[in-house]
């Protein structure tokens, strides 16, 4: 392992012998490879398909260099000219940065590959400045995960929710599109508020003398600091909510199943599957390494864990009653996002109350599902955006039937929609399974208080993922199966092959996270290291390439590969067993209607029928305003809304307050000349006396 | 693979068989004359010649989704330890893995369910999602249970700890125990919850998801669901009755073992059918607060653990 002292080591000459030197050329080619597009074009649109491909391969050189950064465990600096007098720019691609640009790195290629096929249909006047934005979007993200100092972060941090605002307003000539936008950039400078906050705590608690002025501001000097628990506090709440408002934390999050749908899918993707790590970074970040493990508290643990519990219910609950498969997918980000806060909290608690282990194991689960919902999230928003493009709705009561028209496609979705679900043998299940392991240990804890929070928060998470279970079976049931519900569903056909290109990426990449969890744990075993002092106990290599046994010796075992041989081997074997009783004919027929002749789609479930069962037990999560016809009504109608109960009784009253104080303000305003001479003569008066006595 | 091999092939032949047995119980029980242990049998044989309705309209999963059910089912035949106190194939899959394949079939099940594109299918479909999301978090609490004095979800880890256990009865587990009877009445279909032998509209839930399989289809469905219920019970006399089990592979520990089996099954089938005849079936939004029982139980269970037995 390389250890760098704080000055940089000199910059080698070959670009690519070093995973930041390579990280860097991308940065860089991202920036220039968008600017270029952007003028390329304009003049003609023939060059999208090679532009994306070279964005694509920028992806894949990132993420090559996040892997080689991992299986070196390298720790490289570099300190570049330019920024602040006296604080210049400060890169560094450690193990935790290294991983996460791995997960940009490739996620980023599958939607770019996508992208290339997905946009042709963007109008011609739009494209040159969506291609600038993705490419800016892309390379701020990198900026983001190699900062070492406050003011490179948030400089990339800004124009990351800049560049992404942008993105989310590409179709900007519809209100409700303008409107998500709107909320999203004021969520997100709500959140960079809070994180420059705790980055000044943080610098001004470092041991004086030792970084004078700005260079305080670096993130190494930051890791020497050490604060009061008060400090320590206030910088642990402000990291939570400042970048909890980015990554969705209720309740900050009503902006994220706002703004997410309605950007184009390719962006959905980007902003889903990876943006929201970078939030998840930010806060691994702040809190493992530069507040350092020594100064959080385990009882800390516990609000996190259950918020993350939280999220993960109110987010599924939310994504299974819409109907905009889009939408789904964004509360469903809700969820995911919980499941990792809720890693993250075990992880505190357990570190801090001295069982390592477990905590380890809890916070390697979480980076674990972080890259895992990278992967089929990106999945999942591809295959909503070919859904709402061969159906021409964005309702899922207008799709239908599409799998028999889309087999590939169809396919593609069906692997994402098993995997984010929590199923064996795909690659969320590994994730989830190793959280219910760290959460198991609750018996090791002393105190009943904690033992329940834990258990809590794993039964939470299993009432989540069963819930998504039931939320997936109604996005692929209601949007691919059963009959056609609109004239579109009805003449799909499938996608390019660009399209199926970049998705079957994603599930190529789902598959490995499958079926190769420990070298994965590997790598993030050597991400977490430097954070946590400690490596992983029960190291994954001392176990073989093909078990997983996080809590040796007598802990439980599973084994992803061997599973998935047993399937495949019982599986044919099953398809034997009718032959054993010999050939028997087979004919189509009309399906059993009670015997009448009809059938129509209409008699199949609607997207808001098969969500009933959940808004009749969970009623007190949403809003709901019903409408139902009264008996013997001419022309019956029936309406139902649900809404999301933080706008009316969190975010309107705030709105309120705001109107009701610009409203006194506005009494100041009389519009005469003579009444604004007054107030500036006024002003004039007190300001002159208040410097007199000061 | 002497041991998977017959693991596979006595859950393959038993399975029905057990469904027989409570059938027999239960016509007992309601004063009928029964069928016969072998009358499942029967019904797979005469499914499995008879010829394959396709619904029109439906695509290749729907024809796929039994198979698929059939094997993610059968897998667990090879992990859960019946035989022996510790499969060679064990540790492939704990406890939690067997919940998540059981969720797996149950998922591809709807699946299958809403190809057919009828308003029963989604019905099936719903209701069969919906008892699952309230069943897992009891399930995840009785193997939390479970699992305490093993410190893991291994089933032979839990196995050897309750067989080598210095106190031969645990409050924890009596808790446990009941939580468990409830969710396997949820999780295989049967009264209260659902009516195996029901097809009424309004009422079904497992049957509903299966009423456009016919013929062969429709007897891979249905004797997965039967490995399902006999895998059920395995786990609950592994946890729960662990006594007789052989931990080694000689001819007559084995059969003593199969005898220990076959009578610890016998009387899970007849308790399944006395609690199926003495109960009627519960509404469907009352489900809730019965798996709410489940869960409570098991917490109780848990908690139960740290006050008496450590």
């Amino acid at each position: 392992m390389e250890e760098s002292p704080s000055a940089s080591p000199l910059p080698s000459m070959t670009p690519f012998s070093d995973p930041l030197d390579t990280s860097l050329f991308v940065l860089l080619g991202w920036g220039i490879a968008g600017v270029l597009g952007f003028f390329l074009l304009q003049r003609s649109r023939i060059l999208l398909g090679p532009l994306s491909l070279l964005l694509a391969a920028g992806g894949i050189i990132l993420a090559s260099s996040g892997i080689r950064g991992l299986v070196r465990g390298s720790d490289l600096r570099q300190v570049l000219p330019g920024g602040l007098p006296g604080l210049p720019f400060h890169v560094r691609q450690d193990p935790l940065s290294s991983f996460f640009l791995l997960i940009l790195g490739g996620a980023a290629t599958g939607i770019l590959l996508f992208s290339a096929g997905y946009l042709k249909s963007l109008p011609p006047s739009r494209l040159p400045a969506y291609f600038l934005r993705t490419a800016l979007f892309l390379a701020s993200m990198e900026g983001v995960f190699l900062a070492d100092d406050a003011y490179v972060f948030m400089v990339f941090w800004e124009i990351m929710a800049l560049v992404s605002y942008a993105l989310v307003v590409t179709e900007s000539d519809r209100e409700e599109v303008r409107n998500a936008g709107f909320l999203y950039l004021l969520m997100a400078h709500f959140g960079s508020l809070l994180i420059m906050v705790a980055f000044f705590v943080l610098a001004s608690h470092e041991p004086s003398g030792l970084s004078p002025g700005l260079s305080a501001f670096t993130f190494e000097s930051m890791r020497t600091s050490a604060p009061p628990t008060g400090a320590a506090l206030l910088v642990f709440i402000c990291a939570l909510l400042g970048f909890g408002a980015k990554a969705g934390l209720i309740p900050l999050h009503v902006w994220l199943p706002e703004a997410h749908p309605v950007a184009p899918s390719p962006a959905s993707a980007l902003l889903s599957g990876i943006m929201l790590k970078t939030a998840i970074y930010g806060i691994l970040r702040v809190f493992f390494g530069l507040l350092g493990l020594g100064h959080l508290d385990y009882t800390w643990g516990v609000p996190v864990l259950l918020a993350g519990g939280l999220m993960a219910l109110f987010g599924i609950l939310h994504a299974l009653v819409q109907s905009d498969p889009k939408k789904l997918l964004a509360y469903s980000s809700i969820e995911n996002i919980g499941i990792l806060f809720l890693g993250i909290g075990l992880a505190i608690l357990y570190m801090r109350s001295g069982h390592s282990l477990a905590g380890e194991i809890a916070l390697a689960a979480s980076l674990y599902h972080a890259i895992n919902h990278a992967f089929f999230k990106s999945l999942l928003f591809m295959g909503a955006g070919t859904m709402i493009h061969a159906t021409g709705s964005h309702d899922l009561n207008g799709m239908g039937g599409l799998l028999r028209r889309m087999p590939v496609s169809g396919g593609f979705v069906l692997v994402g929609v098993l995997c984010i679900a929590g199923l064996p043998p795909g690659n969320g299940f590994v994730s989830e399974w190793l959280l219910l392991q760290a959460a198991l240990q609750a018996g090791s804890l002393s105190g009943t208080l904690l033992r329940s929070a834990v258990l809590l928060g794993g039964a939470l998470l299993v009432l989540a993922s069963a819930l998504a279970a039931m939320g997936f079976v109604k996005f692929y049931g209601i949007g691919y199966l059963g009959l056609p519900r609109s004239e579109g569903a009805r003449n799909a056909h499938d996608v390019s092959a660009a399209e199926k290109i970049g998705m079957a990426w994603m599930v190529a990449g789902c598959l490995l996270l499958a079926l190769s969890p420990v070298r994965m744990l590997g790598w993030i075993e050597q991400a977490l290291r430097p954070l946590t002092g400690a490596p992983l106990s029960g190291s994954p290599s001392l176990t073989g390439w093909l078990w997983l046994l996080p809590l040796p010796p007598r802990g439980a075992t599973f084994s992803p590969v061997i599973l998935l041989g047993i399937l495949a081997i019982l599986l044919p074997l099953a398809l034997l067993i009718p032959r054993l009783f010999g050939k028997t004919s087979r004919r189509q027929s009309p399906v059993w209607g009670c015997g009448y002749g009809t059938r129509t789609f209409r008699m199949q479930d609607s997207a808001g029928s098969f969500a009933q069962p959940i808004r009749h037990f969970f009623a007190n999560f949403f809003l709901m305003k019903r409408h139902l016809p009264e008996p013997g009504e001419k022309r019956p109608t029936f309406e139902l809304t649900v809404e999301d109960p933080h706008w009316a009784y969190l975010y309107r009253p705030i709105l309120r307050l705001f109107q009701s104080l610009a409203g006194l303000a506005e009494k100041v305003r009389s519009g005469r000349i003579s009444v604004y001479l007054v107030y500036s003569f006024g002003t004039l008066i007190f300001l002159l006396t208040v410097f007199r006595w000061m | 693979m002497a041991v998977e091999g017959a693991q596979l092939v006595l859950a393959l032949v038993a399975a029905p068989i057990l469904t027989g047995w409570i059938g027999v119980c239960r016509a007992v029980l309601s004063n009928r004359s029964p069928a016969g242990l072998l009358q499942p049998w029967r019904d797979l044989v005469r499914l499995f010649r008879k010829e394959t309705i396709i619904p029109e309209g439906t695509s290749f999963l729907f024809r796929a989704v039994p198979f698929l059910v059939f094997a993610a089912l059968l897998s667990c035949v090879l992990f859960v330890p019946f035989l022996v106190t510790d499969p060679p194939l064990a540790p492939v899959a704990d406890a939690v893995v067997l919940v998540g394949l059981f969720s797996l079939a149950r998922m591809l099940m709807a699946f299958g369910a809403m190809d057919a594109g009828t308003p029963f299918g989604d019905l099936g479909g719903r209701r069969e999602m919906m008892v699952g999301f309230l069943a897992e978090p009891a399930t995840l609490m009785i193997l939390f249970t479970a699992s305490l004095w093993s410190r893991s979800t291994s089933l032979p880890a839990i196995l050897h700890s309750l067989l080598g256990a210095a106190a031969p009865f645990h409050p924890s587990l009596l808790f446990a125990l009941l939580a468990f009877i409830l969710i396997l009445l949820a999780e295989n279909g049967r009264l209260p919850i659902d009516n195996p032998s029901t097809h009424l509209e309004l009422t079904m839930i497992h049957e509903a998801m299966l009423l456009e399989y016919s013929g062969p289809l429709l007897a891979m469905m249905e004797w997965g669901s039967q490995i399902k219920l006999l895998l059920y019970l395995l786990i609950g006399t592994d946890f729960f009755l662990p006594a007789g089990l052989p931990s080694s592979l000689s001819p007559g520990a084995l059969g003593a073992g199969l005898l220990f089996l076959s009578a610890k099954l016998l009387m899970a089938g007849a308790g399944l059918a006395l609690i199926e005849t003495l109960f009627a079936k519960l509404r469907i939004f009352r489900v809730p607060e019965f798996t709410a029982l489940a869960y409570l139980l098991a917490t109780m269970g848990f908690l139960i653990h740290f006050v008496l037995e450590v």
